[in-house]
């Protein structure tokens, strides 16, 4: 593969990365009150204080992260923050899974359908999987290209 | 690796700053958003106390108004079915 088809590709990637999270923004922006609430459902052992913080900021870290992928604005600080939010992701959708919860994810708040597969602990597992491997290709590939631009 | 190890403190600075803008954005949108969040458990000034739960409401109030109603539809269906019965002159 040469390194233009290599760019358009990340290029291609990042774009899709970046309107992933500025959907998932959108949708619990809408209704931050049932963000909320699917926050209280996966039965975290966290005080009442920092779930909420966790609410209010979270969307707008997320619409923060999608808009400088889209502009390419501190690429390698984004995909780090992406990288780390996807890991705490898997880890809660991974636990909620294990003990059986019933829930929805509340990945995109609204915007999917409750009570559906797309909406389920188990799918959005997978989801941030790929999404994390997705960061992390973009993270090396920028750290590659800043490398040799120097 | 060694050009990760160079640009990590740029990298920990940005993801920080990133960090915080979103707290206080987000802290300021719930604050102004009627719907939004409160930081704090407690009730916010000015809004007035939720209403009871539908438990609450259940036990409080009689159901008369929908027997009433029954009473109301029954003497209505008699009254056209009387009606119907009637011989036609």
């Amino acid at each position: 593969m040469n390194l233009k088809n290599k760019a358009a590709i990340a290029l291609g990637l990042r774009w899709l990365l970046g309107i992933v999270f500025i959907w998932a923004a959108l949708g619990k922006m809408v209704g931050p009150q049932d963000f909320l609430a699917n926050l209280y459902e996966y039965q975290l052992p966290l005080p009442e204080f920092f779930l909420r913080l966790v609410a209010v900021s979270l969307p707008w870290l997320e619409l923060i992260c999608g808009l400088s992928l889209l502009v390419n604005s501190w690429p390698e600080s984004t995909l780090g923050v992406i990288m780390l939010m996807m890991l705490v992701f898997i880890g809660a959708t991974g636990q909620a899974w294990m003990r059986g919860l019933e829930i929805d994810c509340g990945c995109f708040g609204t915007a999917i359908e409750k009570n559906s597969f797309a909406g389920s602990v188990q799918f959005a597992f997978f989801r941030n999987l790929i999404l994390f491997g997705l960061a992390a290709y973009l993270f090396s590939n920028s750290l590659a290209t800043s490398e040799a631009k120097e | 690796m060694e050009r990760f190890t160079k640009i990590l403190p740029r990298i920990s600075l940005q993801a920080a700053f990133l960090l915080g803008a979103a707290i206080l954005m987000g802290i300021i949108f719930n604050s102004v958003n009627p719907n939004g969040i409160p930081l704090s458990p407690k009730k916010r000034a000015g809004v007035l106390p939720q209403q009871s739960s539908p438990s609450t409401i259940s036990q409080t109030t009689s159901p008369k108004p929908e027997l009433k109603n029954e009473t109301k539809a029954v003497t209505l269906i008699r009254g056209s079915s009387d009606k119907e019965d009637e011989p036609e002159k």
